[in-house]
């Protein structure tokens, strides 16, 4: 009869003296000493190539501009719109191109959870030559989605949400139209009550600034809103000027970026889903059944035409509810009814007008 | 096309949001174009896909107003014709020297134009000829029709100084008390029409980013014949304290248009009457707000640096030094990696075991026990201090030969700009000379005690110092490298100071004398430059980095390693804390002295 095997009987406790043992020990010590000095040596030998390569680079080679020093951009090509580098993209652009005139400052806001512009078949500009008015289209990209007016829904009182355009999430209204919505509203207890607003609206001003990437005039009110007592003269200085000013620093730039409600809880996963469609559909065999379809499942959800600029601006109810998207209650009023929008209308329709020249000069 | 006008009715809706919203703020504007160019998406791609097309402007400029323009309209530039339609027609390119009607003081109309400017650069190095070649060597950024202006020219904004908007305000409160209702002005944007230009429009880093745009393009240069000015000026001590973020240094401008010419006027520095003309150049370095003071002889020194192309002294003096830290950090660095090599592959000198046993008696013995201390109280303390001002001045002064890093910029800016870290530096470097000084009279009182107690002769004494380098180091220093590379059994006993310790305190001797030396040089370069060439700047700041670099090799990588980093002291060696040297590294590196103190009836060194 063959012998049973039984496992050796040691308590847990037993088993970790035994390999905590002094030679174990001296042996994992051993080892650790060994990799460490290992570590020095390599850093040492690292090091010191690292020294001897830049003595001869400096003293033997010619010297090189550095990148800081790097010769002004020529123009502004496309391919920055790509890279989140560019001077004017993440950080203020010290001058402009050289063949422009005007500063460009912080020119562009990226979106890195666009599918669309990311995905590599629309550029992060997107509408061209091809549309009637691309420059005006084009600035309401900084705060619209693409869904906004290529794919509306089809339930006129559909919600918008803001999405964050750094994380794609679904976030509040941007902190400036907080902000404007809140001295609009507050107006008198600014006057009567300014210690009960004057927290909301340092930490609104602060998020503004912060989304708005660089604003000098703003960062010098909340300085001075944040050391002078609330209802001071200094800070009632600096709350006048902040109101007065505030609605010509919200331009759009809010990192952020209104959706409809569908598109904006399903952003995230979309970009995923529409960025390996377009992967395919490049890998697709050019003109082939295969990428057609793929051309149709992407651009299934659209519109066959993008949405009249009237639908928003000058509709009755309008397609977007500019209040309930966070704007205060005098900006959505001249939101709704925008005479310009009607005017791009009939651009969009091929007619041109002139803008007259009574109010110049005090005329 | 049907064409259609809009009424006056229209016009108010379509300005009504710049009305309602920015009253104040677009005073200038009274075209409303800002209604739509203030955002900045307002931009688009053009028809051949390669470029962005940005249509906005900055409504702060209008606004605060920012700029000398700011009181323009739009279509005092822009063709009317053209902007007054939408979509606009195609933009005719700006003329900027085209005549202006401005409104003076007192309402009257005033005509301007840029015309004047235009004739200075056309007597300047930057003539129109030279500036449509450099637009086309440059690939022609500036497209047909467009002002060559425009290759150093954007809008132009007025610089605050340094104040802040609302700190800026108050000088204009003052101004409207009496500006106010009698003698109507527009007080804010003549008070920064004023004082900006007593300020640079641009940072010492942007202008010479701007004229490296040309002087560093290798076709305009070779089609002028240029050297790479901005590059060599940036190898200079003033190009370094620019990158460095310095706005008191001198920039291009400062030496090649002078205090007395404008920006439109430079010169070739052949020409008799420029700055930068060798004949000139003395008065140019020694203008008051610059080297105020100094010799005639300050402009030999080098303000344009290319050491790999001059083949001059410099450039010698640079190789002789590349020898000396190759040949002296080259031996240590290798020492230092073999012995971590050593730890790595488990090999022991054969006499350890038998060194730790006896420092181990030695220690257990109270008689013996103090005489295994190698520092005393006094030299712990001088160490300390030689450590201190040793970390001060390469904080202080390496952010200057990495001028170009980022961490260099910042560093200097936690010191104050660069003339609160050269503050620093100079007082340190001060310290460090006394500190010299003091050790030395240490070392005499030494000898003078030696010299009374024994009556042996001054060199005698002094060439049996323990710190003293002597053949014998040399000897053993071969020894060490014999051993590491397997060529020797043992390891050769050191005494209480080693070979590698008295080769590392000889160095720290020699290079606080040359960096002090060259270092004072520098200093006082206003006294240097009336006694000698200005050039000995140039050689002395070359040494004063050379050796300084040399010295952060040996201290960083070789003392740290060994008094730090090394298994056998790790975390670090106390012996500088408590003047007791551990166990181990007694036995490693000073047997002789061990067996010194065991023989009976000798004395140990003190």
């Amino acid at each position: 009869m063959p012998k049973r095997f039984h496992f050796p009987r040691i308590s847990p406790k037993a088993l970790w003296a035994k390999i905590t043992a002094t030679p174990f020990r001296a042996a994992v010590k051993s080892i650790l000493v060994r990799a460490y000095a290992l570590v020095i040596f390599a850093l040492v030998l690292s090091a010191g190539y690292l020294a001897v390569h830049y003595l001869v680079r400096t003293v033997f080679f010619p010297p090189v501009l550095p990148e800081s020093m790097q010769d002004w951009a020529a123009r502004l090509d496309v391919a920055l719109l790509r890279s989140s580098q560019a001077e004017g993209v993440e950080r203020p652009a010290p001058r402009a191109p050289i063949s422009h005139y005007h500063g460009v400052d912080q020119w562009f806001q990226p979106d890195p959870g666009n599918g669309c512009t990311l995905s590599g078949c629309h550029q992060p500009i997107p509408h061209d030559h091809r549309a009637k008015v691309p420059a005006f289209a084009n600035f309401h990209t900084t705060f619209l989605t693409c869904q906004m007016c290529h794919a509306p829904p089809t339930d006129r009182a559909a919600a918008a949400r803001w999405i964050n355009t750094d994380t794609s999430a679904v976030q509040d209204a941007p902190a400036i139209l907080q902000l404007l919505e809140y001295l609009e509203l507050n107006a008198g207890a600014i006057e009567s009550r300014p210690a009960s607003v004057d927290a909301q609206i340092k930490t609104l001003l602060q998020q503004s600034i912060t989304a708005i990437g660089q604003d000098a005039l703003l960062d010098e009110i909340l300085a001075e809103i944040q050391s002078s007592e609330p209802g001071s003269p200094v800070w009632k200085r600096a709350v006048n000027e902040l109101m007065g000013e505030l609605s010509l620093h919200a331009r759009g730039e809010y990192r952020a970026k209104l959706a409809w409600t569908a598109v904006a809880d399903q952003r995230a996963s979309k970009f995923q889903e529409m960025t390996q469609q377009a992967q395919q559909y490049f890998a697709a065999t050019p003109g082939s059944p295969e990428q057609h379809n793929l051309y149709l499942a992407i651009h299934g959800p659209l519109a066959s035409a993008p949405t009249a600029c009237v639908s928003c601006h000058d509709n009755e109810p309008a397609m977007l509810d500019f209040r309930a998207a966070g704007y205060s209650p005098k900006r959505s009023a001249l939101l709704s009814h925008l005479e310009i929008a009607r005017l791009m209308q009939q651009i969009r329709q091929g007619q041109h007008f002139y803008i007259p020249s009574m109010l110049e000069g005090g005329q | 096309m049907a064409i259609l006008r809009v009424n006056f009715a229209l016009l108010l809706a379509i300005a009504l949001p710049v009305l309602v919203t920015a009253s104040r703020s677009l005073a200038y504007d009274t075209e409303g174009c800002l209604a739509c160019h203030q955002y900045r998406g307002l931009s688009r791609i053009s028809d051949d896909g390669k470029e962005i097309e940005l249509f906005y402007v900055d409504p702060n400029y209008y606004n605060t107003p920012r700029g000398p323009h700011s009181r323009l309209k739009c279509t005092d530039c822009h063709l009317r014709k053209e902007v007054e339609v939408f979509p606009h027609q195609p933009q005719t390119p700006v003329d900027c020297g085209k005549t202006c009607h401005l409104d003076g003081p007192n309402q009257v109309e005033v005509r301007f134009s840029h015309e004047h400017v235009s004739e200075m650069l056309r007597h300047s190095v930057h003539g129109e000829d030279c500036l449509t070649q450099s637009n086309q060597l440059l690939g022609s950024p500036l497209k047909q029709g467009q002002s060559p202006c425009l290759l150093c020219h954007d809008e132009p904004l007025f610089s605050r100084g340094g104040q802040t908007w609302l700190q800026s305000e108050a000088p204009i409160n003052r101004c409207n008390t009496c500006h106010d209702e009698q003698l109507t002005v527009d007080t804010r944007q003549f008070y920064w029409h004023v004082t900006a230009r007593t300020r640079p429009a641009r940072t010492n880093q942007d202008l010479v980013r701007l004229c490296a745009m040309c002087h560093s393009n290798s076709a305009i240069r070779a089609r002028f014949n240029m050297p790479d000015a901005p590059i060599s000026y940036l190898a200079s001590f003033h190009g370094k304290a620019t990158l460095l973020g310095s706005q008191e240094t001198a920039n291009c401008l400062n030496c090649h248009d002078g205090l007395v010419r404008n920006v439109h006027q430079i010169l070739a520095h052949a020409d008799a009457t420029s700055p930068a003309n060798a004949a000139n150049l003395p008065d140019t370095c020694r203008q008051p707000a610059c080297h105020r003071g100094a010799g005639t002889m300050i402009s030999s020194a080098a303000v344009h640096l290319d050491l790999s192309r001059s083949r001059g002294v410099e450039f010698f003096i640079a190789c002789l030094f590349v020898l000396l830290i190759v040949f002296t950090f080259g031996p240590s660095l290798l020492l230092t990696a073999l012995k971590m090599l050593e730890i790595v592959t488990g090999r022991k000198d054969p006499n350890e075991h038998q060194h730790i046993e006896l420092a181990k008696k030695l220690l257990a013995d109270p008689r013996t026990r103090p005489q295994l201390d190698r520092f005393n109280l006094h030299q712990r303390f001088q160490h300390w201090v030689l450590a201190t001002c040793f970390i001060i001045l390469v904080l202080t002064g390496f952010p200057l030969k990495f001028a170009e890093q980022t961490w260099a910029a910042w560093l200097i800016g936690e010191f104050g700009g660069i003339s609160g870290a050269r503050r620093i530096h100079h007082y340190t470097g001060a310290l460090l000379i006394l500190g010299l000084f003091y050790h030395a009279a240490y070392i005499l009182r030494e000898l003078r005690r030696q010299h009374k107690t024994t009556g042996a002769g001054w060199l005698k004494i002094l060439f049996g110092l323990p710190m003293w380098v002597g053949p014998s180091d040399l000897k053993q220093m071969n020894a060490i490298m014999l051993y590491l590379l397997r060529l020797r059994k043992d390891y050769p006993a050191g005494g209480r100071f080693n070979a590698e310790e008295k080769f590392e305190y000889i160095g720290v001797f020699w290079g606080s004398i040359v960096l002090g030396s060259t270092g004072i040089l520098m200093w006082f370069n206003a006294w240097t430059t009336q006694h000698l060439p200005g050039r000995i700047l140039t050689i002395a700041i070359l040494i004063h980095t050379m050796e300084a670099f040399l010295a952060l090799l040996h201290v960083g990588i070789v003392h740290m390693v060994s008094v730090i980093f090394s298994p056998d002291v790790f975390p670090v060696s106390p012996a500088m804390f408590t003047g007791q040297t551990p166990i181990t590294e007694l036995a490693d590196g000073h047997a002789a002295m061990l067996d010194e103190i065991n023989r009976p009836g000798e004395v140990p060194h003190a």
